[in-house]
């Protein structure tokens, strides 16, 4: 088996990142993971033996050339070199780090290749991200009761207007709309519910007050703790999610009673 | 003329160590190939595994001579050393002769950590990473140690991916990729 050129392999790499970008540096992430599996290892050592890895290849140009790379080729070739070093010395030393130091190499060198394109994507975001706030904002003043937005931003926001608190501690609301979808998953049973009563009990209330829509009490520590929350389950659960393959061949359909 | 014979000896079972692997190389295919009695070679090494060990060290001394070419130069900067290391192995790597490092092969075919052939192989790839360590220091450079490691990562692949798809371009391509990572290093 062609352990990184599998459907598996790519369906977990599109699941794993959102844009192209994300996608390229997914591509380490979970061969990181991958690799330090004991029944995967061998796998890996066939791979590198016999393969000229052409198809992970021709996936990478894709992305590269969607993620606004200059010379999308020279990207995804670049980001296949790192890749086969780091499975060569990860095979030799499992203790190295070798995958995720490429992986931070591959931060730098997307970043390098696609940083004109990256710029202008940049303002835009953060042109509509203020143009989004200025209009909660203003919304909040002319008619705060009925304010479609969730509380925790809703106090995020009055902060920010509060004289004297100058940086508003606010929620951040992708991190937020993250739990909201991911709330969605444990329901639905695409993802493994963490115990919430072994969490620490920060991270816990601030989970809570998100899915509950409740407006936190502290929203700055709600913050610290969501990202805590977040990057703690990214890194030991998320990869027990199961994605129905979505051609639909397996999918089990369960009939509400 | 004993010297001679010595270096002939290791010569041709150095071509063939390269060309066909070193356990795939046995003591009577380099008897054959180098025509001689096989008395005449236990005469000048004592087993098959210090043909290999001499085989890997003289490897070796061939490649830092290279490389101490431009560790030796003075007349650029800790940080331009770094690139310009990195340029004189893939000039190695874009060599049409090059089958890998023997270093590296070796240690594929030995993988046990006690055999001394292992040992010995793992010598220049430490050798390697503590030059560029020393390197990345000089430069001024933080993490000095995740550097060198990403350096030798993006040799190490650039090995690979020339030997497996000759013609892409591997060695140009990686010498680019080790100026960005180098760049964006502090």
């Amino acid at each position: 088996m062609n352990i990184l050129e599998s459907d598996w392999f790519f369906s977990m790499v599109k699941n794993h990142g959102r844009t192209p970008r994300m996608r390229l540096l997914a591509v380490f992430t979970i061969a990181g993971q991958w690799i330090s599996a004991p029944g995967i290892r061998e796998s890996f050592r066939q791979y590198q033996a016999t393969h000229p890895a052409a198809a992970l290849k021709a996936y990478m140009v894709d992305m590269a050339a969607s993620a606004g790379a200059r010379d999308p080729t020279a990207l995804a070739t670049q980001l296949v070199i790192l890749l086969q070093g780091a499975i060569a010395e990860e095979l030799r030393d499992p203790a190295s780090g070798a995958m995720e130091n490429a992986g931070k190499a591959a931060h730098a060198v997307v970043c390098h290749a696609c940083q004109r394109s990256h710029e202008s994507m940049y303002r835009v975001v953060a042109a509509g991200i203020a143009t989004m706030l200025l209009a909660t904002v203003a919304w909040l003043v002319a008619s705060p009761a009925q304010a479609p937005v969730h509380p925790a931003m809703i106090t995020a926001a009055s902060g920010a207007m509060q004289p004297g608190s100058m940086v508003p501690a606010i929620v951040n609301p992708r991190e937020m709309e993250t739990v909201l979808h991911l709330q969605e998953k444990f329901k639905r049973g695409v993802c493994p519910v963490p115990h919430l009563l072994a969490l620490p009990p920060g991270q816990m209330t601030a989970y809570m007050n998100v899915v509950q829509f409740r407006t936190p009490d502290d929203p700055e520590a709600d913050r610290v703790n969501l990202h805590a929350f977040l990057a703690w389950y990214e890194q030991t659960r998320a990869k027990e999610c199961y994605y129905a393959p979505e051609n639909g061949h397996t999918l089990v359909k369960w009939r509400a009673s | 003329m004993a010297t001679q014979m010595r270096e002939y000896i290791l010569g041709v079972a150095s071509d063939l160590f390269s060309s066909q692997g070193i356990n795939a190389t046995s003591v009577d295919t380099i008897v054959a190939k180098a025509d001689i009695a096989k008395v005449t070679l236990y005469k000048y090494f004592k087993s098959k595994e210090q043909l290999i060990l001499e085989y890997l060290r003289e490897y070796d001394a061939r490649l830092w001579r290279k490389l101490s070419e431009v560790t030796a130069r003075d007349d650029i900067s800790p940080k331009a050393k770094l690139g310009a290391l990195v340029d004189a192995m893939m000039d190695w790597i874009a060599d049409p002769e090059f089958k890998g490092f023997a270093c590296t092969n070796a240690s594929v075919e030995f993988p046990q950590s006690e055999n001394p052939v292992h040992q010995s192989s793992l010598e220049f790839a430490r050798n390697l990473r503590n030059t560029l360590t020393t390197l990345a220091r000089e430069a001024g450079i933080k993490n000095a140690d995740t550097l060198a490691l990403q350096l030798s990562l993006v040799i190490e692949g650039a090995a690979i991916t020339e030997r497996t798809q000759r013609g892409t371009g591997a060695v140009e391509h990686a010498k680019c990729l080790a100026k960005i990572i180098i760049n964006s290093s502090h």
